[in-house]
């Protein structure tokens, strides 16, 4: 039996919108965001916090503890991540672990899926790498929503604790 | 005081302002409620 050949998508592109530094600032917010997208991606490079914190992520500006983050990954290539959090008033938008308080360099990218609509809830979901100043690791997924209605106008990449010492923030649109 | 950065990403302009006492708040709850795995 021979396996059906499903018709291509529309042509798909991925465009950059906007890109900036992270050094000197503890929140790095993309708004007015664009509504001709069917789904938004930000990538965080080289990005170096000087503090014991993981970063975190905020959808239209909202900080109310009704924030449900997951995340799944190894530390280290030992212990294995895997689990819901109680409810939190920001994203993780990396697991808290292996931190230390002089310096720790992230990477990752996290995509915001049908942002521009009014019938879903506010979420993302991305990958992370992480190293600390020791020779350190951990990597993983990560991803949750926040209990209300989109559409998405804004994100904000931040640290609970210290500034981001390094590193940039790119935004990006695929159709 | 810290520093928020923001992207307009309709007209492109980047701005820096100071951030807020409300939002310095706000930025110490958020570390009270990050999960520590």
């Amino acid at each position: 039996m021979a396996f059906k050949e499903f018709p291509l998508g529309p042509t798909g592109s991925l465009t950059q919108i906007a890109t900036t530094a992270m050094s000197g600032a503890s929140t790095i917010t993309f708004n007015n965001l664009p509504t001709s997208f069917n789904q938004l991606r930000v990538v965080l490079d080289g990005v170096w916090v000087s503090s014991a914190t993981p970063l975190l992520l905020r959808l239209n500006n909202q900080s109310g503890t009704f924030y449900q983050c997951w995340a799944y990954g190894s530390n280290n290539g030992i212990n294995q991540l895997a689990g819901g959090f109680a409810l939190q008033t920001s994203l993780q938008a990396s697991a808290n672990i292996n931190l230390r308080s002089d310096t720790n360099k992230f990477q990752g990218t996290f995509i915001f899926p049908n942002y521009n609509t009014s019938t879903s809830i506010l979420n993302a979901n991305g990958n992370f790498d992480m190293q600390n100043s020791a020779g350190d690791y951990a990597s993983g997924l990560v991803g949750g929503n926040y209990r209300a209605l989109g559409p998405l106008t804004r994100i904000d990449f931040l640290v609970a604790t210290g500034n981001f010492t390094a590193g940039t923030a790119t935004l990006y649109g695929l159709k | 005081m810290s520093i928020i950065r923001e992207v307009n990403c309709t007209t492109g302009e980047i701005v820096e302002r100071e951030e807020t006492d409300a939002e310095k708040a706000q930025r110490e709850i958020d570390a009270a409620t990050t999960t520590n795995e």
